[in-house]
Protein backbone atom coordinates (compact mmCIF):
# COMPACT_ATOMS: atom_id res chain seq x y z
CA UNK A 1 0.00 0.00 0.00
CA UNK A 2 1.25 3.47 -0.83
CA UNK A 3 2.23 5.75 2.05
CA UNK A 4 -0.64 8.25 1.59
CA UNK A 5 -3.25 5.50 1.46
CA UNK A 6 -1.67 3.81 4.44
CA UNK A 7 -1.90 7.03 6.40
CA UNK A 8 -5.55 7.65 5.47
CA UNK A 9 -6.70 4.13 6.28
CA UNK A 10 -5.76 4.76 9.91
CA UNK A 11 -8.60 7.30 9.96
CA UNK A 12 -11.00 4.92 8.26
CA UNK A 13 -10.65 6.64 4.88
CA UNK A 14 -10.32 4.19 2.00
CA UNK A 15 -10.57 6.64 -0.84
CA UNK A 16 -9.18 10.14 -0.97
CA UNK A 17 -11.63 12.59 -2.57
CA UNK A 18 -9.68 14.36 -5.29
CA UNK A 19 -12.60 16.02 -7.04
CA UNK A 20 -11.42 17.25 -10.44
CA UNK A 21 -7.84 17.41 -9.17
CA UNK A 22 -4.88 15.11 -9.60
CA UNK A 23 -2.23 13.95 -7.14
CA UNK A 24 1.21 14.98 -8.28
CA UNK A 25 4.25 13.43 -6.59
CA UNK A 26 7.64 15.07 -6.77
CA UNK A 27 10.68 14.10 -4.66
CA UNK A 28 8.39 12.12 -2.31
CA UNK A 29 6.24 15.22 -1.78
CA UNK A 30 2.54 14.88 -2.60
CA UNK A 31 0.53 17.74 -4.07
CA UNK A 32 -3.11 17.98 -5.09
CA UNK A 33 -3.26 20.03 -8.27
CA UNK A 34 -6.06 21.53 -10.35
CA UNK A 35 -6.35 21.10 -14.11
CA UNK A 36 -5.08 24.66 -14.63
CA UNK A 37 -1.95 23.88 -12.63
CA UNK A 38 -1.46 20.53 -14.39
CA UNK A 39 -1.50 22.29 -17.77
CA UNK A 40 1.23 24.69 -16.70
CA UNK A 41 3.43 22.10 -15.01
CA UNK A 42 3.40 19.98 -18.19
CA UNK A 43 4.89 22.90 -20.11
CA UNK A 44 7.45 24.18 -17.63
CA UNK A 45 10.43 23.07 -15.61
CA UNK A 46 10.17 21.28 -12.27
CA UNK A 47 8.29 23.41 -9.73
CA UNK A 48 9.31 23.81 -6.12
CA UNK A 49 5.70 23.77 -4.94
CA UNK A 50 2.32 23.41 -6.61
CA UNK A 51 -1.35 23.44 -5.65
CA UNK A 52 -2.16 21.95 -2.26
CA UNK A 53 0.68 20.31 -0.38
CA UNK A 54 -0.57 17.03 1.12
CA UNK A 55 2.58 15.81 2.82
CA UNK A 56 5.70 13.80 2.22
CA UNK A 57 6.60 10.14 2.26
CA UNK A 58 9.69 8.75 3.90
CA UNK A 59 9.94 5.02 3.39
CA UNK A 60 6.56 3.58 4.28
CA UNK A 61 5.70 6.51 6.56
CA UNK A 62 3.68 9.50 5.50
CA UNK A 63 4.02 12.93 7.13
CA UNK A 64 0.79 14.82 6.43
CA UNK A 65 0.41 18.54 5.94
CA UNK A 66 -2.15 20.64 7.78
CA UNK A 67 -4.03 20.87 4.46
CA UNK A 68 -4.45 17.10 4.32
CA UNK A 69 -5.65 16.94 7.92
CA UNK A 70 -8.22 19.63 7.12
CA UNK A 71 -9.33 17.76 4.03
CA UNK A 72 -10.04 14.56 5.97
CA UNK A 73 -11.63 16.31 8.95
CA UNK A 74 -15.21 15.46 8.06
CA UNK A 75 -14.64 11.87 6.99
CA UNK A 76 -12.12 10.83 9.62
CA UNK A 77 -13.50 8.25 12.00
CA UNK A 78 -11.23 9.01 14.92
CA UNK A 79 -11.60 12.47 16.41
CA UNK A 80 -10.97 14.00 19.82
CA UNK A 81 -12.16 17.45 20.91
CA UNK A 82 -10.12 19.25 23.54
CA UNK A 83 -10.74 22.26 25.79
CA UNK A 84 -9.24 25.71 25.35
CA UNK A 85 -6.43 25.33 27.87
CA UNK A 86 -5.37 22.00 26.38
CA UNK A 87 -5.62 23.50 22.87
CA UNK A 88 -2.75 25.88 23.61
CA UNK A 89 -0.64 23.22 25.30
CA UNK A 90 -1.20 20.87 22.36
CA UNK A 91 -0.12 23.42 19.73
CA UNK A 92 2.99 23.95 21.86
CA UNK A 93 3.82 20.31 21.21
CA UNK A 94 2.53 18.84 24.48
CA UNK A 95 0.67 15.58 25.00
CA UNK A 96 -2.97 15.51 26.11
CA UNK A 97 -4.19 14.62 29.61
CA UNK A 98 -7.60 13.00 30.04
CA UNK A 99 -8.88 16.11 31.88
CA UNK A 100 -8.39 18.19 28.74
CA UNK A 101 -10.65 16.04 26.59
CA UNK A 102 -14.17 17.34 26.03
CA UNK A 103 -15.47 14.58 23.77
CA UNK A 104 -14.44 12.03 21.19
CA UNK A 105 -15.81 9.67 18.60
CA UNK A 106 -16.47 6.14 19.84
CA UNK A 107 -13.62 4.43 18.07
CA UNK A 108 -10.72 6.15 19.83
CA UNK A 109 -9.00 3.64 22.10
CA UNK A 110 -5.44 2.60 22.97
CA UNK A 111 -3.17 2.44 19.93
CA UNK A 112 -5.46 4.47 17.64
CA UNK A 113 -4.30 7.50 15.66
CA UNK A 114 -6.74 10.37 16.01
CA UNK A 115 -7.35 13.89 14.77
CA UNK A 116 -7.30 16.54 17.48
CA UNK A 117 -9.85 19.34 17.23
CA UNK A 118 -10.71 22.38 19.34
CA UNK A 119 -14.17 23.45 20.51
CA UNK A 120 -14.81 25.04 17.08
CA UNK A 121 -13.96 21.72 15.38
CA UNK A 122 -10.82 23.24 13.86
CA UNK A 123 -8.03 20.76 13.24
CA UNK A 124 -5.07 21.29 15.55
CA UNK A 125 -3.08 18.20 14.59
CA UNK A 126 -3.12 14.51 15.33
CA UNK A 127 -1.87 12.11 17.96
CA UNK A 128 -1.90 8.56 19.20
CA UNK A 129 -4.05 7.27 22.05
CA UNK A 130 -1.65 5.58 24.44
CA UNK A 131 -4.35 4.63 26.97
CA UNK A 132 -8.09 4.61 27.26
CA UNK A 133 -9.27 8.24 27.16
CA UNK A 134 -10.87 8.07 30.61
CA UNK A 135 -7.73 6.80 32.33
CA UNK A 136 -5.57 9.18 34.38
CA UNK A 137 -2.54 11.08 33.12
CA UNK A 138 -1.38 11.50 29.54
CA UNK A 139 -3.76 9.66 27.24
CA UNK A 140 -2.84 11.04 23.81
CA UNK A 141 0.66 11.49 22.56
CA UNK A 142 1.16 14.49 20.27
CA UNK A 143 2.47 13.45 16.85
CA UNK A 144 1.96 16.63 14.86
CA UNK A 145 0.32 19.99 15.57
CA UNK A 146 -0.15 23.35 13.85
CA UNK A 147 2.41 24.95 16.18
CA UNK A 148 4.85 23.38 13.78
CA UNK A 149 4.46 26.50 11.62
CA UNK A 150 6.06 28.57 14.38
CA UNK A 151 8.73 25.97 15.09
CA UNK A 152 9.66 25.93 11.39
CA UNK A 153 10.04 29.74 11.44
CA UNK A 154 12.27 29.57 14.50
CA UNK A 155 14.35 26.79 12.99
CA UNK A 156 14.85 28.92 9.90
CA UNK A 157 16.36 31.75 11.97
CA UNK B 1 26.60 59.59 3.14
CA UNK B 2 25.09 61.85 5.76
CA UNK B 3 21.64 61.36 7.17
CA UNK B 4 21.06 65.05 6.41
CA UNK B 5 21.45 64.37 2.69
CA UNK B 6 18.50 61.97 2.73
CA UNK B 7 16.43 64.08 5.11
CA UNK B 8 16.92 67.10 2.86
CA UNK B 9 15.90 65.26 -0.29
CA UNK B 10 12.77 63.92 1.45
CA UNK B 11 11.92 67.52 2.34
CA UNK B 12 12.36 68.54 -1.31
CA UNK B 13 10.07 65.68 -2.32
CA UNK B 14 7.43 67.05 0.04
CA UNK B 15 7.83 65.10 3.31
CA UNK B 16 9.18 66.37 6.60
CA UNK B 17 11.34 63.71 8.26
CA UNK B 18 10.32 62.22 11.59
CA UNK B 19 10.45 58.76 13.13
CA UNK B 20 6.90 57.46 13.46
CA UNK B 21 5.87 54.64 15.77
CA UNK B 22 4.19 52.44 13.22
CA UNK B 23 1.13 50.43 14.22
CA UNK B 24 1.33 46.70 13.71
CA UNK B 25 -0.99 45.45 10.99
CA UNK B 26 -2.42 42.12 9.94
CA UNK B 27 -4.35 40.93 6.90
CA UNK B 28 -7.43 38.79 7.42
CA UNK B 29 -7.31 35.62 5.33
CA UNK B 30 -10.78 35.70 3.81
CA UNK B 31 -10.14 32.28 2.24
CA UNK B 32 -10.65 30.91 5.75
CA UNK B 33 -12.54 33.44 7.88
CA UNK B 34 -14.49 36.69 7.59
CA UNK B 35 -13.11 39.92 8.97
CA UNK B 36 -15.95 40.20 11.51
CA UNK B 37 -15.47 36.66 12.79
CA UNK B 38 -11.74 37.13 13.25
CA UNK B 39 -12.32 40.45 15.01
CA UNK B 40 -14.64 38.71 17.48
CA UNK B 41 -12.18 35.89 18.13
CA UNK B 42 -9.28 38.27 18.71
CA UNK B 43 -11.43 40.49 20.89
CA UNK B 44 -12.31 37.47 23.07
CA UNK B 45 -8.56 37.11 23.68
CA UNK B 46 -8.21 40.77 24.64
CA UNK B 47 -6.66 41.80 21.33
CA UNK B 48 -8.02 45.13 20.15
CA UNK B 49 -8.02 45.72 16.40
CA UNK B 50 -9.37 48.40 14.07
CA UNK B 51 -9.97 48.60 10.34
CA UNK B 52 -7.26 49.90 8.04
CA UNK B 53 -9.17 52.45 6.03
CA UNK B 54 -7.12 52.03 2.87
CA UNK B 55 -6.84 48.24 2.77
CA UNK B 56 -10.02 46.17 2.55
CA UNK B 57 -8.85 43.09 4.46
CA UNK B 58 -6.38 44.81 6.76
CA UNK B 59 -6.59 45.42 10.51
CA UNK B 60 -4.42 47.49 12.80
CA UNK B 61 -3.47 45.84 16.09
CA UNK B 62 -4.30 48.60 18.57
CA UNK B 63 -3.62 46.60 21.73
CA UNK B 64 -2.31 43.12 22.41
CA UNK B 65 -0.46 41.77 25.43
CA UNK B 66 1.16 39.05 23.33
CA UNK B 67 2.29 38.47 19.79
CA UNK B 68 -0.43 37.79 17.22
CA UNK B 69 1.99 35.25 15.77
CA UNK B 70 1.56 33.08 18.82
CA UNK B 71 -2.21 32.77 18.69
CA UNK B 72 -4.13 29.74 17.49
CA UNK B 73 -5.85 32.04 14.96
CA UNK B 74 -2.49 32.81 13.36
CA UNK B 75 -1.51 29.13 13.30
CA UNK B 76 -4.87 28.26 11.74
CA UNK B 77 -4.01 30.67 8.92
CA UNK B 78 -6.73 33.19 9.72
CA UNK B 79 -4.34 36.13 9.42
CA UNK B 80 -0.96 37.18 8.09
CA UNK B 81 1.26 39.75 9.78
CA UNK B 82 1.68 42.26 6.98
CA UNK B 83 2.36 46.00 7.04
CA UNK B 84 -0.61 48.12 6.01
CA UNK B 85 1.15 49.69 2.99
CA UNK B 86 2.45 46.37 1.74
CA UNK B 87 -1.15 45.21 1.45
CA UNK B 88 -1.76 47.75 -1.30
CA UNK B 89 0.22 46.44 -4.32
CA UNK B 90 -1.82 43.20 -4.59
CA UNK B 91 -5.05 45.16 -4.16
CA UNK B 92 -3.98 47.57 -6.89
CA UNK B 93 -3.16 44.67 -9.22
CA UNK B 94 -6.77 43.53 -8.67
CA UNK B 95 -6.38 40.01 -10.10
CA UNK B 96 -9.43 38.25 -11.56
CA UNK B 97 -10.38 34.65 -10.84
CA UNK B 98 -9.33 33.43 -14.29
CA UNK B 99 -6.03 35.32 -14.50
CA UNK B 100 -2.56 33.88 -14.87
CA UNK B 101 -0.62 36.03 -12.42
CA UNK B 102 3.12 36.35 -11.92
CA UNK B 103 4.52 37.25 -8.51
CA UNK B 104 8.22 37.99 -8.91
CA UNK B 105 10.49 37.90 -5.84
CA UNK B 106 7.62 36.22 -3.98
CA UNK B 107 9.11 34.90 -0.73
CA UNK B 108 8.13 34.88 2.10
CA UNK B 109 4.69 34.99 0.53
CA UNK B 110 2.73 37.89 2.04
CA UNK B 111 1.68 39.19 -1.33
CA UNK B 112 1.41 35.73 -2.96
CA UNK B 113 -1.08 34.57 -0.34
CA UNK B 114 -2.93 37.89 -0.63
CA UNK B 115 -3.22 37.45 -4.42
CA UNK B 116 -4.52 33.95 -3.83
CA UNK B 117 -7.17 35.29 -1.50
CA UNK B 118 -8.17 38.06 -3.93
CA UNK B 119 -8.53 35.38 -6.64
CA UNK B 120 -10.56 33.17 -4.27
CA UNK B 121 -8.08 30.35 -4.91
CA UNK B 122 -9.01 30.32 -8.62
CA UNK B 123 -6.81 30.98 -11.67
CA UNK B 124 -3.08 30.35 -11.29
CA UNK B 125 -0.29 32.31 -9.60
CA UNK B 126 3.30 31.70 -10.59
CA UNK B 127 5.52 32.67 -7.65
CA UNK B 128 9.26 33.03 -8.17
CA UNK B 129 12.18 33.42 -5.88
CA UNK B 130 15.83 32.90 -6.63
CA UNK B 131 16.75 31.83 -3.09
CA UNK B 132 15.67 28.27 -2.30
CA UNK B 133 15.89 28.90 1.45
CA UNK B 134 13.33 31.70 1.11
CA UNK B 135 11.04 29.41 -0.85
CA UNK B 136 10.68 27.23 2.25
CA UNK B 137 9.15 30.20 4.06
CA UNK B 138 6.88 30.75 1.04
CA UNK B 139 5.78 27.10 1.11
CA UNK B 140 5.00 27.28 4.84
CA UNK B 141 2.90 30.39 4.39
CA UNK B 142 1.02 29.00 1.39
CA UNK B 143 0.24 25.90 3.43
CA UNK B 144 -0.80 27.82 6.54
CA UNK B 145 -3.02 30.21 4.58
CA UNK B 146 -4.71 27.38 2.65
CA UNK B 147 -3.82 28.63 -0.84
CA UNK B 148 -4.32 26.12 -3.63
CA UNK B 149 -3.65 28.06 -6.85
CA UNK B 150 0.09 28.72 -6.55
CA UNK B 151 3.01 27.17 -8.41
CA UNK B 152 6.38 28.23 -7.00
CA UNK B 153 9.65 27.99 -8.88
CA UNK B 154 13.21 28.45 -7.75
CA UNK B 155 13.95 30.90 -10.55
CA UNK B 156 15.43 34.37 -10.65
CA UNK B 157 12.71 36.72 -11.94
CA UNK B 158 15.27 37.94 -14.48
CA UNK B 159 14.95 34.50 -16.12
CA UNK B 160 11.14 34.38 -16.09
CA UNK B 161 11.04 34.10 -19.89
CA UNK B 162 12.53 30.57 -19.49
CA UNK B 163 9.04 29.45 -18.37
CA UNK B 164 7.61 30.37 -21.82
CA UNK B 165 4.45 31.77 -20.24
CA UNK B 166 2.63 35.05 -20.83
CA UNK B 167 0.78 36.70 -17.97
CA UNK B 168 -2.33 38.86 -17.64
CA UNK B 169 -1.13 40.40 -14.40
CA UNK B 170 2.31 40.81 -12.86
CA UNK B 171 3.31 41.96 -9.40
CA UNK B 172 6.89 43.12 -9.12
CA UNK B 173 7.58 43.97 -5.50
CA UNK B 174 11.21 44.62 -6.25
CA UNK B 175 14.18 44.11 -3.93
CA UNK B 176 15.10 47.63 -2.84
CA UNK B 177 17.10 49.73 -0.41
CA UNK B 178 14.27 49.68 2.12
CA UNK B 179 13.91 52.63 4.45
CA UNK B 180 14.82 53.82 7.92
CA UNK B 181 11.60 52.59 9.54
CA UNK B 182 12.73 48.97 9.15
CA UNK B 183 16.34 49.46 10.22
CA UNK B 184 17.65 51.65 13.04
CA UNK B 185 20.98 52.01 11.28
CA UNK B 186 19.60 52.53 7.77
CA UNK B 187 21.29 55.91 7.27
CA UNK B 188 24.63 54.49 8.35
CA UNK B 189 24.44 51.63 5.87
CA UNK B 190 23.15 53.28 2.72
CA UNK B 191 24.76 55.52 0.16
CA UNK B 192 23.69 56.93 -3.17
CA UNK B 193 25.86 54.49 -5.15
CA UNK B 194 24.15 51.49 -3.54
CA UNK B 195 20.76 53.04 -4.21
CA UNK B 196 21.65 53.60 -7.87
CA UNK B 197 22.86 49.99 -8.09
CA UNK B 198 19.51 48.76 -6.76
CA UNK B 199 17.71 51.01 -9.25
CA UNK B 200 19.64 49.38 -12.10
CA UNK B 201 18.63 45.90 -10.92
CA UNK B 202 15.04 47.05 -10.70
CA UNK B 203 15.19 48.27 -14.32
CA UNK B 204 16.37 44.81 -15.39
CA UNK B 205 13.47 43.25 -13.51
CA UNK B 206 10.99 45.69 -15.07
CA UNK B 207 12.27 44.74 -18.52
CA UNK B 208 12.03 40.99 -17.75
CA UNK B 209 8.44 41.51 -16.58
CA UNK B 210 7.45 43.56 -19.61
CA UNK B 211 8.73 40.80 -21.90
CA UNK B 212 6.27 38.26 -20.41
CA UNK B 213 3.30 40.60 -19.98
CA UNK B 214 0.43 40.14 -22.46
CA UNK B 215 -0.70 43.17 -24.47
CA UNK B 216 -3.37 44.85 -22.35
CA UNK B 217 -1.90 43.16 -19.27
CA UNK B 218 -1.28 44.94 -15.97
CA UNK B 219 2.03 45.34 -14.15
CA UNK B 220 2.25 46.67 -10.61
CA UNK B 221 5.71 47.77 -9.52
CA UNK B 222 6.39 48.50 -5.85
CA UNK B 223 9.24 49.15 -3.46
CA UNK B 224 9.52 50.11 0.19
CA UNK B 225 12.25 52.57 -0.71
CA UNK B 226 11.81 56.32 -0.29
CA UNK B 227 14.52 57.11 -2.83
CA UNK B 228 13.47 58.64 -6.16
CA UNK B 229 16.02 56.60 -8.16
CA UNK B 230 14.11 53.43 -7.22
CA UNK B 231 10.66 54.96 -7.63
CA UNK B 232 9.81 57.97 -9.83
CA UNK B 233 12.99 57.71 -11.90
CA UNK B 234 12.34 54.04 -12.68
CA UNK B 235 8.75 54.85 -13.66
CA UNK B 236 10.03 57.55 -16.04
CA UNK B 237 12.62 55.19 -17.52
CA UNK B 238 10.02 52.44 -18.00
CA UNK B 239 7.56 54.74 -19.78
CA UNK B 240 10.31 56.07 -22.05
CA UNK B 241 11.58 52.66 -23.07
CA UNK B 242 8.52 50.40 -23.22
CA UNK B 243 5.11 50.52 -24.83
CA UNK B 244 3.30 50.99 -21.53
CA UNK B 245 0.86 53.43 -19.99
CA UNK B 246 0.89 54.58 -16.37
CA UNK B 247 -2.53 53.97 -14.81
CA UNK B 248 -1.91 54.91 -11.17
CA UNK B 249 0.89 55.89 -8.83
CA UNK B 250 1.08 56.16 -5.04
CA UNK B 251 3.80 57.34 -2.68
CA UNK B 252 3.17 56.61 0.97
CA UNK B 253 5.59 58.38 3.28
CA UNK B 254 6.24 56.84 6.69
CA UNK B 255 3.55 57.61 9.25
CA UNK B 256 1.95 56.00 12.30
CA UNK B 257 -0.24 54.07 9.88
CA UNK B 258 2.33 52.75 7.43
CA UNK B 259 5.96 52.33 6.57
CA UNK B 260 7.04 54.13 3.41
CA UNK B 261 5.96 52.56 0.14
CA UNK B 262 5.88 53.38 -3.54
CA UNK B 263 3.50 51.73 -6.01
CA UNK B 264 3.03 52.25 -9.76
CA UNK B 265 0.49 50.49 -11.96
CA UNK B 266 1.09 50.14 -15.70
CA UNK B 267 -0.76 48.64 -18.64
CA UNK B 268 1.06 47.17 -21.60
CA UNK B 269 -0.38 48.92 -24.64
CA UNK B 270 -2.01 46.68 -27.27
Amino acid sequence: MRPLEHFLIQFGIRRFEKGNNEIFVQDNKYFLISRGIQNIIKKTKKPFYSGIYLGKARGKSFFPSVNLLNKIRKKARNKVWIDEKTEWLFVCGRDIFSEGIESSTKCVYKGIITLILNKNSEVLGFGKAIKGLSEKGVVIQNIFDIGDFLRRERKKK
Amino acid sequence: MEKEFFVERYRKLGWKFYKPKIKQAIRVNTLKISKDRLKKRLSAKGIKVSDIGFSKDGLFVEKSDFSIGSTVEYLLGYCYTQGSASQLPAEMLNPAQDDLVLDCCAAPGGKTTQLSQLMKNKGVIIALDKKSQRLIALKNNIERMGCSNVIAYNIDALDVSSLSLKFNKILLDAPCSGNFTQDENWFGKRDIEGIKGNAENQKKLLKACFDVLMPGGILVYSTCSLEPEENEDNVGWFLENFNAKLLEKKMLWPSEESQGFFIAKFMRKK
